[in-house]
């Protein structure tokens, strides 16, 4: 018997066959294939337990499991095929999301684009109908939500009618759920919704760890970061770097489930040890050597580019830590955030994205950093925003500009175009039209893409179930050969 | 200290959440339904 559930839907509770890249997919809807077959490549099933537990699960309901059990709560992750075993008993559904609604980009921009809604939704939707959840809700259970995508139920309060759900929670969760857990498990009265901050928001120390593998190896290093762009609510958290000794607990707890590799996450992971904006050699060599210790493969979630270009020029850096991951024919891959190729528009959203260097400096930042990550074989998969309500068409124009720069490089660039927040409120919102200058952007980078994609595929892939691998074959042709048209290339 | 704020029905409870958000990016708020009461605000 567990009695707080702790789950999502399928596109969240997966590892996207060990490619974390893949999950990608599940921000959009299915194309050139039937969805089943979509959601089998993106979002496969993982293995459970006999209680339904799955193997790996994502990292953030890892954490609000350790914060529950570490405050001596029954709780579990469990997998959403498997929640028959507990609906009976379970006092509490605790659920998270990063885009419960594919109102975020890039989902939302899917979504526009297409016309079609994206299976990450659709999947969401499914559970929150399940007949174990609504059996649950008509037991007297409590169903709280939270995580990053937490925001999205302020524009769906029908939903939060229909489905029953008791508490949003907004922000760092990990103190703030296991009071309200406890406050559901003793009948009290909830609030509907919570914002976390700062006199919530957990401490490094308080910081739990977790207990169960995380999808993919993902760990945590750093919370927060300095940097304040506008678009980005992390920048409200304060900076917090893990100390090694609790990284290598969480590398355990992955290494003894079985998991092959790691993921370090951080907002900007070559700021690590660092209170400011310089990166600082020392620490992150040392936590690489950890990470070594127990993985071959290690890889990063997020990089600023300023912090490549400065950790490269002033302490080789970057080649140090491509010659520690790098075997001779290898990439690894990281995300990182173009945004913008406008200095104007830098200046005004991200002032500080590109220090210790000027904002005005910003694309030649970009092209130096994508350039130092290209000789060491590096992959950045880089965001790009586009609609926010301050960009002018000359901004638009500068992104056109700089993506062209960038065309030597080995990478991937992600449009991320932004739908007014005003526009949620309505219905057919997706029905929003970008103008014919972010169109032709967001052409720039599918042509950009699909430069690199078969180099960037022959890598990727090298590893992958032999299906797994002739299946995104097919499709990466399919689309090229759609875009042979569209792109006239 | 957490803001906390009771409000009369759904939709007046995700209003205010969103002004108090807006205006109070940093601190911790909490926003009750509370079907029976007056939909007065009462900050602590």
């Amino acid at each position: 018997m567990t009695e707080v559930i702790i789950t999502t839907d399928r596109t969240m509770m997966t590892n996207h066959h060990g490619k974390e890249f893949i999950g990608f997919m599940t921000t959009a809807p299915p194309i050139f294939m039937p969805e089943w077959l979509w959601m089998k490549i993106s979002a496969p099933k993982m293995k459970v337990n006999e209680k339904g537990e799955p193997w790996q699960a994502p990292y953030g309901l890892r954490k609000i499991e350790a914060a529950l059990l570490d405050a001596g709560i029954d709780a579990a992750v469990i997998d959403p095929d498997h929640l028959g075993k507990h609906i009976d008993e379970a006092k509490v559904i605790a659920i998270g999301h990063h885009d419960y609604f594919a109102l975020g980009p890039p989902s939302s921009e899917w979504w526009v684009l297409t016309g079609k809604e994206p299976v990450n939704s659709k999947s969401f939707r499914k559970l929150m109908e399940r007949p174990e959840i609504r059996r649950a809700k008509k037991n007297g259970a409590k169903i709280i939500v939270g995580g990053p995508a937490a925001w999205q139920w302020l524009y769906m309060p029908e939903l939060i009618d229909k489905w029953g759900v008791d508490t949003v929670i907004d922000g760092e969760g990990e103190k703030v759920t296991v009071e309200i857990v406890k406050k559901a498990l003793s009948g009290e009265e909830l609030p509907k919704f919570i914002q976390v901050g700062a006199e919530d928001v957990p401490s490094l120390h308080q910081i739990p760890l977790i207990k169960k593998a995380s999808v993919n190896g993902l760990v945590e290093i750093s919370r927060g970061c300095p940097r304040r762009c506008r678009f980005c609510s992390v920048t409200l958290r304060p900076l917090r770097h893990y100390t090694l000794e609790m990284i290598e607990r969480e590398l355990e707890v992955n290494k003894r489930a079985g998991v092959e590799g790691c993921i370090l996450h951080s907002d900007d992971v070559l700021l690590y040890g660092s209170d400011s904006v310089y990166p600082r050699p020392e620490p992150i060599i040392k936590l690489h050597e950890l990470a070594r210790k127990y993985f071959k493969s290690v890889g990063w979630s997020h990089f600023s580019l300023s912090a490549v270009k400065y950790a490269e020029e002033n302490y080789k850096l970057m080649s140090r830590l491509s010659e520690m991951l790098l075997e001779d024919d290898d990439y690894v891959g990281v995300e990182v955030g173009i945004e913008t190729g406008s200095p104007d528009l830098a200046e005004k959203i991200m002032p500080a994205k590109a220090l210790p260097y000027s904002a005005r400096e910003w694309p030649s930042v970009v092209i130096d950093a994508f350039s130092i990550m290209h000789e060491l074989r590096i992959v950045p998969a880089a965001t790009l925003i586009t609609g926010i309500p301050e960009e002018k068409l000359e901004d638009v124009t500068k992104s056109l500009e700089l993506v062209d720069e960038l065309k030597p490089y080995r990478s991937l660039i992600v449009p991320m175009y932004f739908v007014p927040m005003g526009l949620l409120r309505d219905k057919n919102w997706y029905r929003a039209q970008p103008t014919q200058e972010q169109m032709d952007l967001m052409k720039a980078c599918l042509r950009h893409d699909l430069f690199w994609i078969d180099d960037l595929a022959r890598w990727y892939l090298r590893k992958a179930n032999p299906l797994l691998r002739l299946s995104i074959r097919i499709f990466i042709s399919l689309v090229k050969r759609a875009a042979s048209r569209y792109l006239f290339i | 200290m957490r803001i906390s704020v009771k409000a009369d029905n759904l939709r007046r409870a995700v209003e205010i959440f969103k002004e108090l958000r807006e205006k109070y990016p940093m601190r911790s708020i909490e926003v009750f339904v509370v079907s029976d009461n007056d939909g007065s605000h009462h900050h602590n």
